[in-house]
């Protein structure tokens, strides 16, 4: 792992309204290392995947992308870069099977790439997708004709890294991959994490399901109602530690709570 | 490496013929052999050559309509733009500009609805049924006020037109070679070009198109007028067949090309469909009309036909869609 | 001067200044022309104190229309059936100059019974407003028979009295009839084709008559648009002795596409009909069975009479077609200069004819005269 961060976002700030969703939050992802950042709902994880990614625009805050300021406006500036996400929703197309996916708005067409009329190169999407495939060990029953709404959960979500991985050169960002997964896929999943980073790829992984965290992490990035509460290497961190920074629930003050509780007189004034 | 993935059941399903086409081929041919069985009219050049040309009309325009369904939208204005477009040509014709001026100047109006439908529809997002029913009001009224007022039509005698209309090269008549070709331009469009990838993308799963940076908005722009380039073209062939151009032409067409799409294996919510399955769909519809006028059979019967045939092709899709859901596990 | 050759001056002046005012005004479009048209034989009288109208003597097979100047200027009410169709709008327009010739206040209410979208609201909307507005003559035109009961119990229960004169549908409940007779338009079709047909010597057990209509658009009922074709058929059959009792047809179809595609299956399921006739409920569908007729190879084996003069129809017979041999020719523009003299005899309490019939004409292009 280099010592330099692929990407990194400082001084990031997000509001909706009177909400606000980031505030202030340094964030770095190295390459080659897989990056846990967690928080409870609310607490803005989404958002800052979606500012680093180029889906949202920060109302303040900068991004620097290889040690160099970025501008990373629209997803088109970020995939340019290699950064690539895996949503929650997937973004697959159900109709079309795995190979249009992979291609999805990035076809290879024979002749000038921006004529909409532009006939497409079928066979080498073909055999690029099954190279892919086969880097990452995801075997499926055909690449080519088989609408993938016909694959299974695990499948699909298999086929969504996978393309993610195929153009991520540099950075991955996953929300929540294995929300919706039994145990065999989630193993699945999980190794697919680790085999894109020994690539030298940065994974962003965004969970708030424990022991996944645990199993993977090689660091973990904490949030709280927008901001970042802890930034450390997952080694020696526990789970009962990790749930304590993502509530907030800090021992010192539950001795304030038993302390009012003996002296009523004192709690009920006004 | 540990394969770790399950392998899936799952046929293999090929893009362009899919299994639901082989069972409205067997259909089409079960159909056939029924009605040859009946009457001795059937299979015969001439009754072929009057379901060319029966068919032709209603047949390019569903190529255009599939398009548009298979994109997710909806365009039930296209009985309207082809009265337009025929009332275009009428007036070209009649103020002395050659024929192929004067089609061009019908396409060129179609073409313009089918830019004002993708406005509506794509760049104010209103819903395609409501909004395509709105301007198949507009657009036929539009067809009343030209040339004059009121329904009355005007009559055109222009050869060329004519000849598209009545003419036969090699034994089959021109209409059908017109279809034919539309089918074939708008199938390899959709088979085998990014545009035609993009049109089931963006049916398909919107969203997903547009994270994937596909032009979304021009896609279903484009299917629009396509559509609507169909439905002119359709509109200058009606004018020869008609003898001129009828304010009134084509009124409820729509029903019927919707039926022919849906037989055809195209999803009423977008997504999936087949340009072929269309043509299909157009073809089956025909030999039914065509066998049930050479049985004499009762007019109201016939009316009903075409009803029942859209309520088997909408029960059929909507049985697909359900099995489609519960494969989820 | 003296006082004879005074008075003579004054006479001759008179008799040229009455010359000359006669001339203004019959030199003024269509005022004081006379019209004639057919009846159903059977003469009523709009008796105003009991809002009725009443049988009187018959006056005949005819009725002549009148057109006149009036000296009140009535309110007379138009409930026009559309303002799409040709024949619509030919009525209308018609109506409207005839009604300002005779110096009436007209006012127009639009039923919006074009094809799009059959109106079932419109006609008893406007049936109210015209009660409100209280017209001394009522015209109107709804083609919707379910309605028809509807709207004339509010014209029949409005005082003051409003008589009605119903346009193109069987009139019931107190009003009298104003249009075309589809018996007439039958029976002129096939006097019109008769002649064509002799002449060009077909063998009658060779001869089908195959018209176009709907049945399921407008139903059988007497008064029906079908009527026409029931009657061409009877009158060609008693003109022309010898067409086999199940040698006639029709093909249901509305539009001209549908209607070429009925004829041309039909032509195929009949190999032995060697000559075709046929009449037609209007030109739209006639033009369909022409191309059918002509793609079929048919030419002088062919006679078809259309109806309502579309233009392409029209252009056909000005052409000497072989196969489109006339259109009728219903005479809506001159619609007006019927009703509004027989609107001004109900008010003058004239007796008028139950159903007042515009004559048809067939539209002969330069055949007319051989």
């Amino acid at each position: 792992m280099s010592s330099e961060p692929i990407l990194e976002g400082r001084g990031l700030s997000k509001h909706y309204g009177p909400v606000v969703a980031l505030n202030n939050v340094d964030f770095a992802v190295y390459p080659g290392e897989v990056v846990a950042l967690v928080g409870d709902n609310g607490a803005g994880k989404s958002t800052l995947v979606k500012i680093l990614a180029g889906a949202v625009l920060p109302d303040s805050g900068t991004i620097f992308f290889s040690g160099e300021r970025a501008a990373i406006h629209n997803p088109h500036d970020a995939r340019a870069r290699g950064i690539e996400t895996v949503y929650q929703d997937l973004a697959l197309v159900s109709a079309r099977d795995t190979t249009a996916n992979m291609f999805l708005g990035r076809e290879l067409v024979y002749g000038g790439a921006l004529r909409p009329l532009a006939i497409e190169r079928r066979r080498a999407m073909v055999q690029f997708t099954e190279e892919r495939l086969a880097e990452l060990g995801i075997e499926l029953p055909d690449v080519k004709g088989l609408p993938i709404d016909r694959l299974s959960g695990g499948q699909r979500q298999a086929v969504a890294v996978a393309r993610a991985t195929a153009w991520a050169t540099k950075v991955l960002f996953m929300d929540e991959p294995t929300a919706a997964l039994g145990v065999q896929q989630t193993e699945a999943v999980l190794e697919l994490t680790r085999r894109v980073a020994a690539k030298g790829i940065g994974v962003v992984l965004i969970t708030h399901i424990m022991p996944h965290v645990m199993e993977v992490a090689d660091r973990l990035v904490v949030l709280r109602h927008g901001r970042k509460v802890a930034d450390l290497p997952s080694a020696g961190v526990t789970t009962d530690d990790l749930v304590r920074l993502i509530v907030g629930f800090d021992p010192a003050e539950d001795h304030l709570a038993e302390r009012a509780a003996s002296q009523p007189d004192k709690i009920g004034g006004a | 490496m540990n394969h770790v993935l399950v392998r899936g059941r799952g046929r293999v399903v090929r893009r362009g013929l899919a299994y639901d086409q082989t069972g409205l081929m067997i259909a089409i041919v079960v159909m056939c052999l029924v009605i040859s069985w009946k009457t001795p009219y059937f299979f015969d050049t001439g009754n072929f050559s009057n379901l060319g040309v029966a068919i032709s009309y209603g047949g390019i325009m569903a190529a255009g309509f599939t398009l548009v369904m298979i994109c997710g939208g909806l365009d039930l204005s296209i009985s309207s733009v082809a009265a337009l477009s025929g009332q275009a040509l009428a007036f070209g014709l009649t103020h002395g500009w050659s024929t192929a001026v004067a089609i061009a100047f019908a396409l060129a109006i179609a073409a313009a609805c089918g830019a004002f439908n993708a406005l509506l529809m794509v760049g104010i997002g209103i819903n395609a049924i409501v909004g395509t029913i709105a301007t198949q009001f507009l657009f036929r009224g539009l067809a009343y006020a030209w040339g004059g007022g009121g329904a009355a039509s005007t009559a055109i005698a222009d050869a060329t037109v004519s000849n598209l209309a009545n003419g036969k090269w090699l034994g089959v008549p021109v209409p059908t070679y017109i279809m034919l070709s539309v089918f074939l331009a708008i199938g390899f469009t959709y088979r085998f070009t990014r545009f035609g990838s993009n049109v089931t993308s963006v049916g398909s799963n919107r969203v997903a198109a547009r994270r994937a940076g596909i032009r979304v908005g021009f896609t279903m722009g484009a299917a629009y007028v396509v559509c609507s380039l169909c439905a002119g073209l359709s509109g200058v062939l009606l004018v020869g067949l008609n003898g001129g151009s009828v304010p009134g032409a084509a009124i409820g067409i729509e029903l019927t090309v919707l039926a022919a799409l849906v037989i055809g294996g195209t999803s009423l919510s977008g997504g999936t469909g087949s340009v072929f399955g269309a043509l299909l769909g157009v073809f089956a519809l025909g030999v039914l009309a065509n066998g049930l006028n050479l049985l004499g059979v009762s007019p109201f019967l016939k009316v009903a036909s075409v009803g029942a045939a859209l309520l088997l092709a909408i029960s059929i899709d909507s049985i697909r869609q359900r099995r489609r859901a519960y494969r989820d596990e | 001067m003296n006082r004879r050759s005074g008075l003579a001056a004054l006479a001759g002046l008179a008799l040229v200044a009455g010359l000359a005012i006669a001339a203004t005004v019959s030199a003024a479009p269509n005022a004081g022309g006379t019209m004639v048209a057919d009846t159903s034989g059977k003469w009523v009288k709009y008796n105003s104190k009991i809002c009725k109208y009443v049988p009187t003597k018959s006056m005949g097979a005819k009725y002549s229309a009148v057109m006149r100047k009036s000296a009140t200027k009535y309110k007379v009410s138009w409930g026009t059936q559309d303002t799409v169709y040709p024949f619509t709008l030919l009525l209308n327009k018609d109506i409207k100059a005839q009604a300002a010739n005779a110096g009436l206040e007209l006012k127009v209410w639009d039923n919006k019974g074009d094809n799009q979208a059959v109106n079932t609201t419109q006609p008893v909307l406007n049936a109210n407003q015209i009660v409100a507005w209280k017209p001394d003559v009522n015209l109107w035109m709804n083609t919707l028979g379910p309605l028809t009961a509807k709207t004339m119990k509010l014209f029949n229960e409005a005082r003051p009295c409003i008589p009605t004169v119903q346009f193109y549908i069987s009139p019931g409940q107190n009003a009298i009839y104003f249009g075309n007779s589809q018996p007439q338009q039958g029976i002129a079709a096939a006097d019109y084709a008769a002649p064509i047909i002799k002449a060009r010597g077909w063998k009658p057990a060779d001869t089908w008559i195959v018209s176009t209509g709907s049945v399921s658009a407008f139903g059988n009922d007497p008064g029906s648009p079908q009527e026409r074709i029931t009657y061409f058929t009877t009158q060609l059959r008693k003109l022309i002795p010898g067409i086999p009792a199940d040698h006639s047809t029709l093909l249901d179809c509305n539009t001209t596409p549908d209607c070429r595609t009925a004829m041309a299956d039909w032509i195929t399921a009949h190999p032995q009909a060697k000559n075709i006739t046929g009449a037609t409920v209007y030109d739209i569908r006639s033009l369909g069975a022409h191309a059918a007729l002509k793609a079929a190879g048919f030419s002088k084996n062919a006679v078809l009479v259309g109806n309502g003069l579309e233009p392409a129809a029209k252009a056909l017979v000005d052409a000497n077609d072989p196969i489109m041999v006339s259109t009728l020719d219903p005479g809506e523009q001159n619609g007006g200069k019927f009703v509004i003299p027989l609107a001004l005899d109900i008010l003058a309490g004239k007796p008028v004819p139950t159903g007042t019939y515009i004559p048809v004409k067939p539209y002969c292009g330069k055949r007319c005269g051989k």
